[in-house]
């Protein structure tokens, strides 16, 4: 249990770090401390998959059984997949954007764990994991979609403004970021349909029915419905730009809340 | 060693070439030795070297022409590169800025106005010159508003490569959008100019589509990047309802309107969509004016960067390195004219002949002529004509085919053939026959060869340096040599000067055998005795460079101490006579050759500082100049 806790705050104080030097090179622009964050977030990396394979080793089962621990693997996930993008596109200025929600999920995960409690029974199956696996990624693709569609009206507002100023000569193009935000959108998407699905499947066993119109399971619903909206704008309606930008940040401020307020404050069947 | 820098103004191009005129007439006379003139945006910077003060040639005399600062050495050395990236000018940093000094500085090269001096000073500010064009902070700050457009729509748009533009506007503005533009390579340039004949001169020279005024609807529609730098008059032109349709045409896909000029009254209502972005020239010169003070800044940054590479310079310009050439060792003027000749030859395949006594050190000339081409990835292979016997050459050269003659039990490739993509070097070709002269004609004219005992020719891919201590021209009027051959070899000559026509190399030299030789014998001569170094001075030198060399060698391995005295040196060497190489000739010469030989030896010595030749012959200096051109003792360019 303290290995476990140990390697948790370790890997938050990692990201922590990353996050301010993501930010020195993002004002600085200096390759040096660029290479340095990067070591860094890979070192926050490796401490956070010991930690993992620690607590799954203990406990026999995938960090997934709370709310807590979905979420670090929420981080890890990202992590993984923010990091294999670096090294392929050589972009280094999302940094400070990823490392800033790794940062900040990863500290609720560390205040809010609870490492004593026990896993539910009806928790202990295949699709189950599957089932939050997909919901994760696609978390993770919405995270990235916004983070590309903060950006794309971060550099939007410079450009439109006609402001030569710290967005403008450190972002990629507003096309690429255009692109960026549907692409990631789309895939969390997809994610999410399915992840929708096994959950119902997986409902359908522990409790007995599909679907329950719980506060939480009317969240992600919305959430569910938020996304076809911006999938849907995009493929059949053409919307592109700063529409979809707006969409995006909108969509995922709704996620967040469904994550954070509805778990905590609601009272709900789907207890993480 | 004197180095000066003038930045004069105004730049009219007939002041320009009078400023020229005077520089190339104070070559002449030796006022100095080397210069060169780069055109700025606003100005043009003269540097001018010296061996010594010198008075000014240009400042006063040109009418019109004023000095806006000026200074030496150092200074001067910085303020060059300082002017290859534009510094304080409104195309710092810019790469063609680089390219516009590289042009002045190849103009004053092939006109002998800059030698080995101001071309080492070239190429190291060249060097530093492209680091800061390719600064990442120089680059992301474009500064003429053809670059800036450039990077706004690569703000905008993922791949500029994959951009349509439109150009529109009068030649004077647009010239230079439409050549950015036409760098870039993108999809489909569009350029309308309300003068079509000018529009379709400017598209044939660039690539660009010239586009009719009652056809510019299409460009504008299609475009994703308009750029508009002057009124357009009759005709579409940019307005609410073109803009829809182009953004309904587009699929919504984001629009640069870039507005350098002429685009007035611009409905509010266009601006509202988020995917135009609309720019006025107000806006784009306080980008382009921030731009410029970055820039300086990052400029600023490398002046101790600067500052070095001026005194790693002025190290070079004090060393004897500065005397050493691929290992040819020449201080004086001659062998320094040399090597400016062998920089010259280097840069294509022209055929060169290097005619000189023995031991001038014809190899190593050719040598160094492949060393600096582009052929100098490939072999160099010297034969020595005149050593191998007349058979065995032409089968060495030109190969054999397997029974072509007795003895030929193999096949064997020519070493022309062999030798493919570098240098062969051909040895005493004076002592060749000619027959084999015809043979060798025919390989250089046809660019082939054909083995003995063959008769397939193969192309072959050499270039074809030739070298001879006899006088070709003389050989040739005696019919010794062919003169058709002779013509074709003789394209570019490099006259190789005996040593004792060269006396101030003989201690550099000197100096420079004895790091050789104390390296190999593991001595540690340090110098030579001045009785020593007179009795070498005086010496005749028949053997030339290659006599020297092997004197030196004696000398050091003699030599019991730290020097070389007059007991290392070789009897031969003591006993010879005092005298110079002119006077040595036996018949009794006329007066005028006395005279011409006198004058020589002034100019020579006086390092063809005319005033003081003229004051030492106790005549004025148009005399000098009369007598000088009736014996042909002009400076050769």
């Amino acid at each position: 249990m303290i290995t476990v806790l140990g390697l948790h705050i370790g890997s938050l104080l990692l990201y922590g770090l990353s996050l301010v030097l993501y930010w020195r090179f993002f004002i600085t622009k200096r390759r040096g401390t660029g290479r340095l964050a990067q070591w860094v977030l890979l070192a926050g990396l490796v401490v956070h998959s010991a930690m993992l394979v620690v607590f799954t080793l203990q406990r026999h089962f995938l960090p997934m059984g709370q709310f807590a621990t979905a979420a670090t693997t929420f981080v890890w996930l990202f992590g993984v997949l923010y990091f294999i993008q670096e090294l392929l596109l050589k972009e280094q200025e999302f940094g400070v954007f990823v490392t800033s929600i790794l940062t900040v999920v990863q500290a609720v995960s560390v205040f809010t764990v609870d490492y004593t409690k026990p896993l539910a029974d009806i928790l202990r199956n295949v699709i189950f994991e599957v089932h939050v696996s997909f919901m994760l990624i696609a978390y993770a693709g919405f995270a990235l979609g916004f983070i590309a569609a903060v950006m794309y009206e971060l550099l939007f507002e410079e450009i439109q403004g006609h402001r030569f100023g710290l967005f403008y000569s450190r972002l990629p193009s507003l096309e690429f970021l255009d692109k960026l935000n549907i692409r990631s959108v789309t895939i969390g998407f997809l994610f999410l349909t399915v992840g929708i699905g096994l959950g119902m499947m997986n409902a359908d066993q522990a409790w007995g029915f599909f679907w329950e119109w719980d506060p939480k399971l009317t969240v992600v619903f919305v959430n569910w419905l938020i996304y076809l909206f911006l999938v849907g704008s995009h493929f059949v309606l053409k919307w592109r730009g700063q529409r979809t930008a707006i969409t995006g940040i909108i969509g995922f401020v709704m996620v967040i809340f469904s994550f954070f307020i509805v778990t905590n404050f609601a009272s709900t069947i789907h207890t993480f | 060693m004197q180095i000066t820098y003038r930045n004069i103004t105004p730049l009219q191009r007939s002041q320009f070439r009078s400023v020229g005129k005077r520089i190339d007439r104070a070559l002449e006379r030796g006022m100095m030795s080397e210069a060169c003139i780069l055109s700025l945006p606003d100005s043009a910077s003269v540097y001018l070297v010296s061996d010594r003060e010198m008075t000014d040639p240009i400042a006063e005399e040109v009418p019109g022409v004023s000095v806006r600062s000026e200074s030496q050495n150092r200074e001067a050395a910085r303020q060059f590169y300082l002017d290859a990236i534009g510094a304080g000018t409104a195309l710092v940093g810019e790469e063609t800025m680089l390219d516009a000094v590289k042009d002045d500085f190849a103009e004053s090269l092939s006109s002998a106005r800059s030698g080995p001096v101001l071309r080492e000073l070239f190429d190291r500010a060249i060097d530093l010159g492209q680091e800061i064009c390719r600064f990442p902070e120089v680059l992301s700050n474009p500064i003429t508003p053809a670059g800036l457009s450039g990077d706004l729509a690569g703000k905008i748009m993922e791949d500029i490569s994959e951009a349509v533009v439109a150009v529109l506007g009068g030649a004077e503005h647009s010239g230079e959008f439409v050549r950015y533009w036409e760098r870039q390579k993108v999809r489909r340039l569009y350029y309308s100019d309300p003068d079509y004949a000018r529009a379709e001169h400017l598209a044939s020279a660039t690539g660009a589509i010239p586009v009719r005024s009652e056809e510019r609807r299409e460009a504008i529609v299609r475009a994703d990047v308009i750029i508009q730098t002057a009124e357009i008059g009759d005709g579409p032109v940019i307005t609410p309802d073109l803009v829809e349709e182009n953004l309904r045409h587009r699929k919504q896909k984001h629009l640069l309107v870039y507005n350098w000029g002429g685009l007035r009254d611009l409905d509010a209502s266009i601006l509202k969509s988020p995917a135009v972005f609309v720019y006025g020239r107000e806006e784009l010169e306080q980008a382009l004016h921030q731009a410029r003070a970055k820039r300086d800044q990052v400029v600023e940054r490398f002046r101790p960067r600067i500052h070095e590479a001026v005194e790693d310079f002025y190290e070079w310009l004090y060393s004897e390195q500065r005397f050493q050439f691929h290992g040819i060792v020449g201080a004086s003027r001659q062998m320094q004219q040399v090597f400016e000749l062998i920089h010259r030859v280097a840069e294509t395949d022209i055929t060169v002949l290097i005619q000189g006594e023995t031991g001038t050190g014809k190899e190593l000339v050719a040598r160094a002529i492949h060393e600096i081409s582009q052929r100098r990835g490939g072999p160099f292979v010297t034969i020595n004509c005149g050593a191998i016997p007349e058979t065995l050459l032409e089968s060495e050269l030109f190969g054999h085919r397997k029974g072509a003659f007795t003895g030929a039990d193999v096949d064997r490739k020519g070493l022309l053939k062999e030798a493919a993509g570098g240098t062969v070097f051909l040895d005493e070709i004076g002592e060749t026959s000619q027959m084999f002269q015809v043979k060798l004609l025919r390989a250089l004219q046809e660019r082939e060869i054909t083995p003995l005992g063959s008769n397939v020719p193969q192309s072959i891919d050499v270039r074809i340096i030739a070298a001879t201590s006899r006088n070709l021209r003389e050989e040739v009027e005696q019919g010794n040599f062919r003169s058709d051959l002779y013509y074709r070899i003789n394209v570019v000559t490099i006259q190789l000067p005996p040593l004792r026509a060269r006396k101030e190399d003989i201690l550099p030299l000197v100096r420079y055998f004895i790091q050789e030789y104390n390296a190999k014998m593991g001595k540690k001569v340090a110098e030579v005795s001045d009785e020593a170094a007179e009795a070498l001075l005086s010496y005749q030198w028949k053997g030339n460079v290659r006599e020297l060399e092997n004197v030196v060698e004696r000398a050091i391995a003699l030599s019991l101490d730290h020097q070389i005295s007059l007991n290392d040196l070789p009897a031969s060497v003591l006993e010879a006579p005092e005298t110079s190489g002119e006077e040595e000739s036996p018949e009794v010469q006329t007066l005028e050759e006395m005279e011409k030989q006198h004058i020589q030896r002034l100019l020579r010595e006086l390092e063809d500082n005319y005033n003081e030749v003229a004051e030492k012959l106790g005549i004025g200096r148009t005399t000098l100049w009369r007598k000088m051109k009736k014996y042909g003792l002009e400076r050769e360019e």
